[in-house]
């Protein structure tokens, strides 16, 4: 069961009974590898014209697109090295940069950026580069990695965003400008805050009342999200300047809560030490339930908030769930003798 | 490791955040006069509840089945 689960899915049965044949014809083929360099799936990308332009290996227990990166277990220590990775759209753009001498970038697998992958990222690296064209599916894909880096930022990593001429993409960039023009413009990538407030501000009348209200209104559900202290503060301070509110306003508008607060007096770290964050109450339920996922029954989902972090648990518990009821039905069909059958029959009869 | 009590004990926290969430709404909805009237009385309930469990008295445990 589990190898017919888990096979990475080169062949395609358009009709069942009939003829199979191979998934990736006419493309190249890209492997895509676990965190162990094991081959769990692949992409695929059509060679000429046709649609669609990019196939991977359907998903599997062992191959989840919002888990995976493209080239990371390949660009671990050039990203170690660099502390520093850039993530880009496209399979070729990986090859074509990696050949240029940028070693530290991956690609996200035809999907938007997940929670996941930017936790994945942050453990690599202080600083991640997000790397999108400058069109508008490339702008809406740049806008979900900031919503789901904000819940997972901590103090000391940097998050930014770099966009390309609507002309270029990596691939091309590289080839005609070179490595060093690459790295020039991701160290000019914009911050996440910067960012963040530029395109909320583009969307109002920032000269008027009525439209800071709502750059305040709209910012305030996403900076509420920033768990980590310091950037929380400056972020909370930023929005103030924008909008034209003291301190003391905006402190009324949105006060400090949980991991955003002052830190206690007497907790404060010494100067040069790395802080490891204490794992949230999610964090650490999700550990646990990678270890023994049956306690997923023990989980009742509605007492899960409705946040990015949550999500992704929520996510687990669901596969886990669908996972574990699978097992036991089939569990049952092959362990169950007709003996057995019968007495398990006529128990369910009996009032309990 | 007794992983299941790890695992229970998580889940009573996370009751205990959803709550005081669902606590900061109701308040918030109910300075600002915009709560309903079921809202209010769940506002109620919940500073009740608040009360018990601050008076350093438990709410009873349910019953066993046994």
């Amino acid at each position: 069961m589990i190898e017919s689960e888990s096979r990475p899915g080169s062949e395609s049965e358009p009709e069942r009974k009939s003829r199979r044949y191979d998934r990736f014809r006419h493309r190249v083929m890209f492997p895509i590898l676990d965190s162990r360099g094991n081959v769990i799936g692949f992409g695929g990308r059509v060679i000429g014209a046709g649609e669609p332009k990019y196939l991977n290996s359907p998903e599997t227990p062992l191959f989840e697109k919002g888990r995976e990166l493209y080239g990371l277990f390949q660009a671990r220590r050039a990203i170690r090295d660099a502390n520093r990775v850039v993530v880009v759209e496209g399979y070729m753009d990986v090859v074509a940069l990696a050949q240029h001498g940028v070693e530290n970038a991956v690609a996200t697998l035809g999907t938007a950026t997940t929670p996941i992958h930017v936790g994945k990222l942050l453990k690599l690296a202080d600083n991640v580069v997000f790397c999108f064209d400058g069109d508008a599916a490339g702008r809406k894909a740049a806008w979900r990695a900031l919503e789901v880096s904000l819940p997972v930022l901590a103090d000391g990593k940097v998050v930014s965003f770099l966009f390309l001429p609507q002309e270029d993409d990596p691939d091309t960039f590289v080839r005609r400008e070179g490595k060093a023009a690459f790295e020039a413009a991701m160290d000019a990538a914009r911050p996440l805050s910067q960012y963040l407030f530029a395109e909320l501000a583009g969307q109002v009348d920032m000269a008027s009342d009525e439209g800071r209200a709502r750059f305040v209104s709209q910012s305030r559900p996403l900076v509420s999200q920033v768990t980590a202290p310091a950037l929380g503060a400056m972020l909370r301070k930023r929005l103030a300047e924008l909008a034209r509110l003291d301190p003391a306003e905006m402190a009324a508008l949105m006060p400090a809560t949980g991991a955003m607060a002052a830190p206690a007096a007497g907790r404060r770290a010494a100067p040069g030490r790395v802080v490891r964050q204490r794992l949230s109450h999610l964090d650490q339920l999700l550990s646990l339930l990678l270890q023994r996922p049956e306690l997923v029954f023990r989980v009742p989902p509605e007492i899960l908030p409705n946040d990015a972090e949550a999500d992704a648990l929520r996510a687990v518990m669901e596969f886990f769930a669908e996972d574990s009821t699978e097992r036991k039905r089939k569990w049952r069909l092959t362990s169950a003798t007709p003996r057995t059958s019968a007495r398990l029959s006529s128990e369910r009869k009996t009032p309990f | 490791m007794d992983l299941e009590s790890d695992v229970d004990g998580l889940v009573a926290r996370l009751r205990e955040e959803r709550e005081a969430r669902r606590g900061r709404e109701l308040l918030q909805l109910v300075e600002s006069g915009m709560a309903t009237p079921e809202q209010r009385e769940e506002y109620g309930r919940h500073m009740e509840s608040l009360r018990t469990l601050k008076s350093g008295n438990p709410p009873a445990e349910e019953m066993s089945d046994f």
